[in-house]
């Protein structure tokens, strides 16, 4: 059998609010960071972050059940390089490094495995539509590349490992997302973005075993609201963040795996800090507030993340 | 040779009825075609089997109602040749002989000369139909001609199966064994009220002293091994749902007390327990150790699991039931089966076969007779 997560990290960069997001479908980072921060013109944006995602809470479709004997994370560090060619294009690569654990505690049995890798590269470009009087609104266009492992083995027993401990899908996948961001009127530091994320994805042939694994498609709404203070002659970006996601069924062959699909709700409040007029670091936190899965899957319990942020 | 015996039919009348009412209330029926045929369950088959297989001869009973299929020898201790025809009795009792005893089921002589004597069961499990095709070199339908495999399965020196084709669903205990397995006591009155169990699910039902342990294949979808003690003697019931398959093992060995757990490896889509005392690994298919130090070591002793569904176990009379609880300290909706249409899909199988053999249906489940690692198999057609 195999359980599936996915969850998404969101991190806020600036008072533009961009995030971060990687998908994990049974540990493996599906999708790469899109950071919706489009620099000045001729600028270099470099981010490195660093995502923990702690996976123990099990499902049975929409009850979440008093075990947690396996426990899951998924460490992720993130390398993006943003661009921006002119007022209007920019384009994004993010490059992602997976470390992965599974821990499963039995009385009288405790089996631990990890294994690390490099994940799925994603390469994304944006076209900024509007911006001006405080109001934003752009979209954009992105293909996942399957340069993750696939078809890792366990170094003791030479099997192939599960494909929750793989750091890649194997499949080329097709990524749309749209956005618009406005500030408040009566208050110009707070800033409300929604955007709305589509994921097609390919097939893959990871698993050798099938001729076709086909993840599920993925939608995303995100709403997000941030504010700026001075704090200690500094300038501070708290945040919320609300963000909706739906995945169809895994389709493996011709027929649906029954554990995947459903729709997760999760919370995240975050900071972001100035540290230097090129330099922020943002931190955030994210929970789930509702989940209703198909079938039996183990899905995330917590989820953090740190970043730092460079303009060149 | 086949014995018929009564069978239950349908009533097609009322079917006929039934369906007409139907497409008359729907107004579903299309001009020019003819009306659907009557539908409803298949007619049930309950019938035995005398057949002869690597020098052994059995009796073969199947019940399509009940879902089971069981064989027994015929040849007694003494030497005795019973020759076996189906009863007259209401199930339970499913032979009687030359002699005028009675047979039920679980092989016991419930009267005549021989009552309480037991007949020894010819070693066979049921499952799916591709399990035992792509596991044995030699498979055998019955009634039909012997189909040798030319590729024979390689191993390697630390595995008895050729390791290339053993794949990691999950990791050790992913999957968690029930090690202090409880049990519902339920008496004839019990059996009325709604319980988890439905009369179609089926189940692996065991005697143990005054008792019938059932346990519902619903339960060990999601645990797969059941360290217990039975009559006295440690056990292990392993059961692969992806195979489909039954074993109930003596776990004493060598003076030493195993206790299995599921592996998460799987070699042609069956379960590999492992015993977490010496770490060795064992194909629930084949029976034995494959890798590790106990490698080409059989359990201490091999008992046929006796499956059939519910409805056929509540009219078992062994005094009473003690049905496996749901509550065995894992929070789990056993309602809910966990692997989608696997069960009825036979194009859906999860991992390589190392031979695929298409002459019945992948899920089609059969009773497999297995002897000198040779097996042939039983349809419930072929007991029409």
């Amino acid at each position: 059998m195999r359980p599936l997560c996915c969850a998404i990290l969101v991190i806020f960069l600036c008072p533009v609010i961009g995030y971060s997001q990687t998908c994990c479908t049974g540990g493996a980072p599906l999708v790469g960071t899109i950071n919706l921060q489009n620099p000045d013109a001729g600028k270099l944006s470099l981010s490195i972050s660093y995502d923990l995602n702690k996976i123990e809470d099990f499902f049975q479709e929409n009850d979440k059940l008093n075990d947690d004997f396996i426990r899951r994370r998924t460490k992720t560090l993130f390398a993006q390089v943003d661009y921006a060619f002119n007022d209007k294009i920019s384009v994004t690569m993010l490059l992602p490094y997976v470390w992965l654990s599974e821990s499963i505690d039995q009385p009288g049995s405790i089996e631990k495995n990890s294994t690390d890798n490099l994940g799925d590269v994603t390469v994304f470009g944006q076209y900024q539509v509007l911006k001006k009087d405080g109001l934003s609104a752009g979209f954009g266009l992105g293909v996942k590349l399957p340069t993750g492992e696939t078809k890792g083995r366990d170094a003791e027993s030479q099997f192939i490992l599960p494909p929750t401990m793989q750091s890649g899908t194997g499949s080329v996948d097709y990524l749309a997302l749209a956005q618009v961001t406005a500030r408040l009127p009566f208050r110009k530091s707070v800033t409300i973005t929604q955007a709305f994320y589509y994921k097609l994805n390919g097939d893959s042939h990871r698993f050798t075993f099938h001729d076709r694994y086909r993840f599920g498609n993925e939608f995303q709404s995100i709403s997000a609201f941030s504010d700026q203070l001075l704090i200690a002659n500094m300038l501070n970006y708290p945040s919320l963040t609300l963000r909706v996601r739906t995945t169809t069924k895994d389709r493996v062959d011709n027929y649906d795996n029954p554990n995947t699909g459903g729709i997760w709700a999760y919370i995240a409040p975050g900071w972001t800090l100035q540290l230097l007029p090129e330099v922020k670091a943002s931190v955030r936190y994210e929970i789930p507030f509702l989940r209703r899965l198909k079938g039996f899957q183990i899905t995330t319990t917590q989820r953090i993340n740190v970043s730092v942020n460079v303009i060149i | 040779m086949q014995f018929q015996i009564k069978q239950q039919q349908p009533k097609p009348t009322i079917y006929r009825i039934l369906v007409i009412l139907t497409l008359f209330f729907a107004g579903c029926s299309d001009e020019g075609e003819d009306p659907a045929p009557p539908s409803g369950p298949p007619p049930a088959i309950v019938n035995i089997i005398h057949d002869e297989f690597e020098s052994e001869k059995y009796a073969v009973y199947a019940n399509s109602t009940f879902r089971t299929m069981v064989a027994y020898n015929r040849i007694l201790e003494d030497g005795t040749e019973l020759d076996l025809q189906p009863s007259i009795n209401a199930f339970p009792i499913i032979f009687e002989d030359q002699e005028g005893n009675t047979w039920d089921i679980f092989g016991e002589a419930t009267a005549g000369p021989r009552a309480g004597q037991r007949l020894v069961p010819t070693q066979a499990m049921m499952g799916y139909w591709f399990s035992f095709a792509s596991f044995f070199p030699i498979v055998t339908i019955y009634g039909e001609e012997m189909n040798e495999k030319l590729d024979s399965e390689i191993s390697g020196p630390d595995w008895l199966i050729n390791q290339e084709n053993v794949f990691r669903g999950a990791f050790k205990d992913a999957i968690p064994s029930l090690d202090n397995p409880v049990y519902q006591s339920l008496s004839g009155r019990d059996l009325v009220n709604p319980l988890y169990v439905n009369d179609e699910d089926l189940t692996i039902v065991i005697p143990d002293q005054q008792n019938l342990k059932v346990i519902p294949h619903k339960v060990m979808d999601w645990h797969e091994s059941l360290n217990d003690n039975i009559n006295g003697k440690d056990v292990v019931v392993g059961y692969c749902p992806l195979t489909g398959t039954s074993t109930i093992w003596n776990r004493a060995l060598n003076e030493n007390v195993l206790e299995f757990g599921v592996s998460g490896l799987l070699y042609n889509n069956n379960l590999i327990l492992y015993d977490r005392q010496t770490d060795s690994y064992w194909s629930q298919i084949l029976q034995r150790s494959v890798h590790g130090n106990l490698i080409g070591t059989d359990p201490g002793e091999i008992n046929v699991a006796l499956e059939m569904t519910w409805a056929g176990v509540k009219l078992l009379d062994k005094g009473g039931f003690k049905l496996l609880s749901e509550n065995n300290g894992f929070d789990r909706n056993y309602s809910i089966y966990p692997y989608g249409d696997y069960k009825t899909n036979h194009e859906r199988l999860s991992f390589p076969l190392t031979y695929q053999d298409n002459r019945i249906p992948n899920k089609e489940r059969v009773l497999a007779v297995i002897i000198n690692e040779r097996s042939k198999v039983y349809r419930f057609e072929h007991f029409k």
